[in-house]
């Protein structure tokens, strides 16, 4: 198992250079919670939280058509609760997010990994979903209308989740 | 059959979407496009997004029915429709997702429409809607509907351009 494997920068590669970072293939058994802990020793949350406001950043020069399909750009104040967000969540909810991207209709969604564990929270202008899905039990659905409202109770249920 | 009848879908029919890269895949923050751990590319959910097309009233994912299609017209497609994302982001034509007829009726909610577009350069004679529930532009849908995106993102099979060769290159998921 790579260690970036669950990292938001993952290569299948034997190793990858990202910024002054070389990292290589760790062995299997670094899964889970001891693969997070190994990515945020050597990476750290703070600069995985700037890399995703500057991805989200990147979104906002998206133009209509984006996607070869007519898909809407993101709607501007989606894009702004979700810098807040990630802003807001704690070091642990940061590290195993897997991707952010957006959505045809303008909505930007935010997906963790973690084993075979995912959670996936679409956030639109004025509601969010979200599911929690674990394989082999039946997943748990959340919504609202603002996540930032919501967002003790989520990152809680999220911490659970995701052990 | 399809040619002579073409608003019946016989379930073995291939229908085809066509992938621009880098936003239907999984990316770093270099755009490079990231593989999981058997080297496999990884869709988006959000190349399952259905668009809301505001004349017809529903949401729809434009397909291509590819036993009536050549598959050069195919490319030329794909192709027609690649261009700039943003001032710094091309997107690109990089090959299609296949699925089924029956794979696609096989999810509650969704159902084939062959809709045909003449108009467009170079006109999409096969080109077909898939509908599902109507979305609301800028809203996320129910959380139910959102986990629901992942069972019709795995009814999708991705061909690469240069893998495809002839037209039985092009390769549905397995069912």
């Amino acid at each position: 198992m790579m260690l970036l494997s669950q990292s938001p920068f993952s290569h299948t590669e034997n190793s990858c250079n990202w910024g002054e970072w070389s990292v290589t293939a760790l062995p299997s058994f670094y899964t889970g919670a001891v693969q997070n802990k190994i990515w945020e020793l050597l990476i750290g949350p703070n600069k995985l939280r700037s890399d995703f406001l500057e991805l989200l950043g990147g979104y906002e020069t998206l133009k209509p058509d984006w996607d070869g399909y007519d898909a809407l750009p993101p709607f501007p104040e989606i894009l702004e609760r979700a810098k807040d967000l990630i802003q807001a969540l704690p070091d642990e909810s940061v590290l195993p997010i897997d991707d952010i991207f957006p959505n045809s209709n303008g909505t930007v969604t935010i997906e963790w990994l973690n084993s075979n564990k995912k959670c996936a929270l679409e956030i639109g202008l004025s509601n969010y979903s979200c599911f929690l899905d674990m394989q082999n039990t039946d997943p748990v659905y959340l919504s609202g209308k603002d996540i930032l409202v919501d967002i003790k109770d989520f990152t809680e249920k999220l911490k659970q989740f995701l052990g | 059959m399809g040619e002579r009848f073409p608003l019946i879908f016989y379930n073995g029919e291939r229908i085809i979407r066509t992938i621009y890269s880098p936003f239907h895949f999984k990316t770093d923050k270099h755009k490079n496009l990231r593989r999981d751990q058997e080297g496999r590319l990884t869709l988006r959910p959000s190349f399952v997004s259905f668009t809301l097309n505001r004349l017809t009233g529903k949401s729809e994912l434009s397909t291509i029915r590819f036993e009536l299609e050549k598959l050069e017209n195919c490319f030329a497609i794909g192709k027609a429709y690649q261009g700039s994302s943003a001032p710094h982001i091309v997107k690109d034509y990089f090959g299609f997702a296949c699925s089924t007829v029956l794979q696609i009726r096989a999810v509650e909610g969704l159902s084939l429409c062959f809709t045909p577009n003449r108009e467009s350069h170079p006109p999409i004679h096969f080109h077909t809607d898939i509908y599902d529930k109507s979305g609301v532009v800028g809203q996320a849908p129910t959380p139910e509907d959102l986990h629901r995106k992942d069972q019709i993102l795995s009814l999708w099979a991705i061909n690469e351009h240069k893998d495809l060769k002839s037209k039985s290159d092009m390769k549905p998921p397995k069912s």
